[in-house]
């Protein structure tokens, strides 16, 4: 085993890290969040001038080769960070899917444009009554000469509002949960038929629920086989995991040495609270959280390296459910010991913890994946 | 970043599984193991037996160096070794002499005491710690076993309480005051003493578990050599006691045990119709932490950026955990005090446990077990937050 990084993916992790401290301040977060994208379109072009929208694509496509272990270096600087900008709905999972199921006509008409920052993209997944199941889709894609014809509901589709392009999962055969029938398909977002209502998440990212109409698409819009669509998706899926786990490691990180930081400084009773034995004693554990979560980050990062298979999903599965604890009992604490301001919206630290508590719920909470590690 | 062990780990790994099946495995029934591991009575020809097959391979000190017995071994190789030890629960090879004494003996120690060296490295003398004294906490103030230094010899007298595995050490790294009246910190020794003499009474003390012998023994002019003395400061020893040392490596190799236990245990969860599903998925959570361990020792052990001390705590908390889960899987069979391991003409209570298997006065032995860390009154909690987060240090 080894946790070693090559020399590329240190200067990765210096790149973003530098960027994050010197071009990411919080305030600017804040007000870029309230803009009509939702995020800096400036800050999108600079990612894509410093080559990170394109790392985690092969060199074929235009990228840069990289994989797992780029994912994580990149997320959890971005966890420092707290970035809003849509990398992970973008790159991953929208790319991602693409990655591994397009063909050479659909990564060359989509992949340019991501990895050059033109483009934007959305993986429309999740329907309402599907809870975290992939396979519960009752959207359908009903053969229409040389197409398909899509009709149905998909809810919370991250980057909805700005994607150029949707990577749609629908029901090509089979019943509601049939794991066999599912397929993707890539269309444009402006294609007729699909409409949109937006909407902000309480982690100050965007989101669409969107219904597709009669939506009438080529059959080069299919990605991958007819009906089995499931396992692209759910490595797509997996690649996310990744991606929000090592953001949250990233967010916990700064979530417990701004605490520590804090009660060094924040006096009572005429001495430094962090002089307090109990309260030492939670900032340790919060400490020993993020360091365990760190651990099981380089271990499903490198399991997803080796190669995407079943323990490559459990140690996924692993690294979720451990970070769902941690971010729970790390931002609870954060929030806990700020006192009063850590409830602000004017102190960073609420935001973090927001963030922890969607990154929880997103591609499935601590017990799906403890169900689905335990099954694997 | 690489998940397997590299070639050379592998066919290191491959060896070592090797030796502890011929020489442990192999040699003996699981029941009879099972009480070499826990060092019940009556399991001392199968101890030697496996110390014996250590010595002669020159694994039994591999953390000293050379020079001393230890081997050429990286971090890793290390890790390895003790891993398996801890897996296939053999008779600890990190005893508190090869542990503790031996590192500061070699580091510390004059040319005498180095000599112990050798029969540490053979397991053939034991050695225990003598820190507490009666009616006295483990603070340095709260030493009061005193001594006197002539050109000769060192007398020491006081009485040494709750002495782990004291009634069977053959040597004692006897923590005493000062030579005056008033305790005092700055006049504290360390002193290498020899306990098979006549100035030494021991006596058991009953702990909470039948586990480990305890001992209370009474110090009276009991004699030490003149060069017995170890120039280490008290402050130092209980950092390395308590597993602060920045250089200990020693006791960070507790993943790959919990996760076989962790596994066995849910095998037998899974197979019981009755069992209560919340258990099972409690394996699973605890198989996920364990396998963080892993990372986490992986990451102190090769990269040097995690410290140890939070390594330990995390092991700490999941063999806790473990034996909340273990008993909560014996069910009604939590309750009798019965060693099914040892019971050998009528064998376990619970006739549906496997031979062999942990039994629960086992797991209550494993949970009571005094630890150097719980005798000496430390909480990894603190070293954490002061040396690592820089937290302020607490008033008295």
């Amino acid at each position: 085993m080894d946790f070693s990084f090559t020399e590329e993916q240190t200067l990765l992790q210096e790149s973003v890290s530098r960027f994050m401290q010197n071009d990411y301040s919080f305030d600017a977060r804040q007000k870029n969040s309230q803009s009509e994208e939702g995020f800096s379109t400036a800050n999108w072009q600079t990612f894509a001038e410093l080559g990170w929208l394109g790392v985690t694509f092969s060199e074929a496509d235009g990228g840069f080769g990289g994989g797992a272990i780029e994912t994580i270096v990149m997320s959890e600087q971005f966890g420092h960070g707290l970035v809003i900008e849509p990398f992970l709905a973008t790159v991953v999972l929208a790319g991602g899917a693409l990655k591994h199921g397009g063909s050479e006509a659909q990564k060359s008409q989509y992949l340019p444009g991501i990895i050059d920052g033109s483009s934007h993209g959305a993986l429309a997944f999740v329907e309402p009554q599907a809870r975290f199941n992939l396979a519960d889709i009752t959207t359908t894609a009903t053969a229409d000469g040389d197409g398909y014809v899509l009709n149905g509901y998909k809810a919370v589709v991250l980057n909805g509002p700005q994607a150029n392009f949707l990577v749609v999962s629908a029901r090509t055969a089979g019943e509601q949960r049939d794991e066999d029938g599912i397929s993707l398909f890539v269309l444009d977002a402006a294609t007729a038929g699909v409409s949109r209502r937006d909407y902000p998440t309480v982690d100050a990212f965007r989101a669409s629920e969107i219904t597709f109409e009669n939506v009438k698409v080529g059959a080069d819009s299919l990605v991958g086989e007819a009906g089995q669509g499931l396992a692209i998706l759910q490595q797509a899926i997996d690649d996310g995991v990744l991606a929000v786990g090592a953001e949250a490691v990233g967010c916990m990180e700064v979530l417990y040495k701004d605490t520590v930081e804090y009660c060094k400084q924040r006096e009572q009773f005429g001495q430094p609270i962090g002089k307090f034995q109990v309260l030492q004693h939670r900032m340790v554990d919060m400490f020993m959280e993020h360091e365990q979560s760190k651990s099981l980050m380089f271990m499903a990062a490198m399991r997803m390296a080796e190669g995407y298979g079943s323990e490559a999903q459990k140690a996924v599965s692993a690294f979720k459910v451990q970070v769902g604890k941690s971010g729970k009992f790390v931002g609870q604490n954060a929030v806990q010991l700020h006192g009063g301001m850590g409830m602000t919206e004017e102190l960073n630290i609420g935001h973090y913890f927001k963030r922890l508590t969607i990154i929880d719920t997103l591609f499935g909470n601590v017990d799906f994946h403890l169900q689905r590690y335990g099954t694997l | 970043m690489q998940f397997q062990l590299f070639e050379a780990e592998q066919a290191f790994a491959d060896q070592v599984e090797e030796f502890i099946a011929q020489h442990w495995l192999d040699v003996a029934e699981p029941r009879r193991r099972l009480s070499a591991w826990l060092n019940a009575a009556g399991s001392e020809s199968l101890r030697q037996q496996w110390y014996r097959s250590v010595v002669e391979v020159g694994w039994s000190v591999p953390h000293w160096p050379i020079e001393y017995g230890g081997c050429d071994w990286t971090r890793k190789q290390l890790h390895i070794w003790l891993s398996a030890c801890l897996k296939y629960q053999t008779p600890a090879v990190l005893t508190f002499a090869t542990a503790h004494v031996g590192p500061l003996l070699i580091e510390h120690g004059n040319a005498e005491q180095r000599a112990l060296l050798q029969r540490m490295a053979t397991f053939e003398e034991s050695w225990c710690l003598g820190w507490a004294d009666r009616r006295a906490a483990t603070d340095s103030y709260g030493v009061n076993t005193r001594i006197l230094r002539t050109p000769r010899q060192i007398s020491i007298s006081g009485t040494k309480t709750r002495v782990i595995d004291g009634m069977t050490a053959a040597w004692m790294m006897c923590v005493t005051g000062g030579e005056g009246n008033e305790p005092n910190e700055n006049r504290s020794s360390i002193v290498l003493l020899p306990l098979d003499q006549k100035g030494v009474k021991r006596d058991p003390k009953a702990a909470l578990s039948t586990g480990r012998a305890m001992a209370e023994i009474v110090l009276n002019n009991a004699l030490a050599a003149s060069w017995a003395t170890l120039d280490v400061p008290l402050d130092e020893l209980r950092r390395r006691l308590t597993g602060l040392a920045a250089n200990d490596l020693s006791a960070l190799a507790d993943s790959a045990a919990l996760t076989e236990q962790v596994r066995q245990l849910k095998d037998r969860v899974a197979a019981d119709p009755n069992m209560e599903f919340g258990l099972l998925r409690d394996c699973d959570a605890l198989a996920i932490e364990a396998s963080g361990l892993l990372g986490m020792e992986q990451r102190a052990i090769t990269q040097g950026e995690l410290p140890l001390p939070a390594v330990r705590l995390r092991a700490q908390t999941l063999w806790g955990k473990l034996s909340e889960l273990q008993i909560a899987a014996f069910g009604y069979y939590a309750m009798p005090f019965v060693d099914s391991a040892l019971a050998d003409n009528e064998g376990s209570v619970d006739n549906t446990r496997p031979v062999g298997e942990m039994d629960m006065t086992m797991v209550m032995r494993r949970m009571l077990s005094p630890a150097i860390a719980t005798e000496l009154g430390v909480d990894l909690h603190d070293s954490l937050a002061q040396e690592v987060l820089g937290l302020p240090v607490q008033d008295e």
